[in-house]
């Protein structure tokens, strides 16, 4: 059986003349979602530049799948001013019929809360709202792999923690691989299947949790997850 | 009192600064005319605008209007066509800007009475002020679109590759919206220099009928005051494309590209 999780093998990368990764190994597991913590100017971005293809590594390779697909949220939500959130989202759905795309459409903007707002312009929406229609935009996108980079920064605590327990519920419906890069170790309690803490100088992967708590059961409050909260604050200081 | 004045209503406002600047103006002419007392060289503003009513009641007028009108439209649209043509494809593809740009900073160097000359010399001279207006206009157009495209968005052309969108959804999804209040301004630029180069060009290259022409036959017998009044033909005919212009591209942003 072919082997449909990505890895990351030996990778080496340098920006100017520093070097940012040494021999980095990772795998990303086939539907899970993976949470990479780490501070600021670790490579997180630089992380899922590669992997998306966006940049090439000096040396080692990433090997994915065949037939992946990538989707993205990005830290701004990157809507076309001058389009409507149905807009918006049809721009990226190409090679699908038109039932398909307005089901998709329909279903997402649904799902985010969203469809009363299907005609609406990004400037008439709240920063959480076009966020919520990026990640949308990443669903209807027929994907198997979704890249987010830090899709919350920048939104106060209580909508970041709707829009965590929004994405989950649609992640769990339709369940692809995910790869979730962040600084706040709260969202990735919440979100990541898998934890993996990456360290600056050197750049690299110092501890992988797997999260004891499925997504439904997770709360900020629970015993397991303080203890793992406890253990990352540890590894980030 | 003084509140109310200040808060006179913005559509007054739009009027009525424009009729003092002019009243002002108006006064300044007709002083400086009674000092000089010669309409050789200053003509008074009544004399003009009786100079200006008979030119306009003459036969010949509509057909030396819509000449000067036709060349302006034909510069115009040759230059808005190449214009973004060009420039859409420099914006897009690096390596060709980099041929392009010598050639466009040569032409908006170049100057215009140089360009009036060699016009004559090469062409017939009805399309001497059209070829003039291109030259003029195009650098204009070209450069805006250029540096519309330039500082389009990058991050939403990543988000456009990273989802495989297609060069061309890209072009007119990202590219045209974006670049459109560049190109609206650029063509605005364009039309109000087109009209100063085809008066220009015509009182030079001397075609059959031309606002230009006009005004060269008017200095040529001394007619001061129609000097004059075919100069206020030419300023009007501007403000008024560039008022026409200006509307037709604000339907064009409402009904196409809202922000």
């Amino acid at each position: 059986m072919a082997n449909l999780n990505i890895e990351i093998v030996n990778l080496n990368f340098n920006f100017s003349d520093q070097r940012i990764f040494e021999n980095l190994n990772i795998t990303f597991k086939r539907n899970r979602v993976t949470a990479i913590l780490g501070p600021s100017g670790c490579g997180k971005t630089t992380l899922l530049n590669l992997i998306s293809g966006i940049i090439l590594p000096l040396s080692g390779s990433i090997e994915i799948p065949e037939n992946i697909k990538y989707s993205h949220v990005f830290q701004e939500s990157r809507l076309l001013s001058w389009k409507n959130v149905e807009d918006n989202i049809k721009f990226v759905l190409k090679s699908l019929n038109k039932e398909d795309v307005n089901f998709r459409i329909n279903h997402y903007l649904s799902e985010m809360e969203l469809l009363d707002f299907k005609k609406y312009y990004p400037f008439q929406l709240s920063g959480g709202m076009k966020q919520r229609v990026s990640i949308a935009r990443a669903f209807a996108y027929p994907s198997n792999t979704i890249i987010m980079d830090e899709p919350f920064k920048g939104l106060d605590p209580s909508l970041k923690s709707s829009l965590i327990k929004l994405f989950n519920k649609v992640w769990r419906e339709d369940e692809r691989t995910a790869i979730f890069v962040t600084h706040d170790i709260n969202e990735a309690l919440m979100m990541g299947d898998d934890i993996m803490v990456l360290s600056k100088s050197p750049n690299k992967i110092i501890e992988t949790i797997t999260n004891p708590l499925p997504w439904s059961e997770r709360d900020l409050n629970r015993n397991e997850i303080i203890s793992i909260e406890k253990k990352l604050y540890k590894l980030l200081i | 009192m003084i509140f109310t004045m200040i808060k006179i209503n913005k559509h007054i406002k739009k009027i009525l600064y424009p009729v003092i600047s002019l009243s002002f103006f108006y006064i300044i002419w007709e002083i400086s005319a009674y000092y000089i007392g010669a309409e050789i060289i200053l003509p008074k503003p009544i004399t003009v605008f009786n100079s200006l009513i008979q030119i306009i009641l003459k036969q010949d007028f509509k057909i030396k209007l819509l000449s000067t009108l036709i060349r302006g439209l034909w510069g115009f649209g040759i230059s808005f066509i190449l214009g973004l043509t060009v420039g859409i494809l420099a914006g897009i593809f690096k390596t060709f800007r980099m041929l392009i740009s010598p050639i466009i900073s040569i032409v908006r160097s170049t100057p215009v009475i140089s360009v009036i000359l060699l016009a004559i010399i090469w062409f017939k001279v009805d399309n001497v002020p059209i070829f003039v207006a291109f030259l003029m206009a195009f650098p204009i157009i070209c450069g805006n679109i250029i540096e519309g495209i330039t500082t389009t968005n990058s991050k939403l052309l990543i988000m456009a590759k990273l989802y495989n969108v297609p060069l061309y959804k890209q072009v007119l999804n990202i590219y045209i919206p974006s670049v459109f209040p560049f190109i609206i301004a650029g063509s605005s630029m364009s039309l109000g220099v087109i009209w100063k180069v085809i008066v220009a060009a015509e009182v030079l290259s001397q075609p059959k009928f031309g606002v230009g022409t006009s005004l060269n036959d008017a200095k040529a017998y001394l007619i001061t005051e129609e000097v004059f009044a075919w100069t206020i033909i030419a300023i009007l005919l501007s403000i008024v494309t560039e008022n026409v212009f200006s509307l037709v591209s604000k339907k064009v942003i409402n009904g196409k590209f809202k922000y």
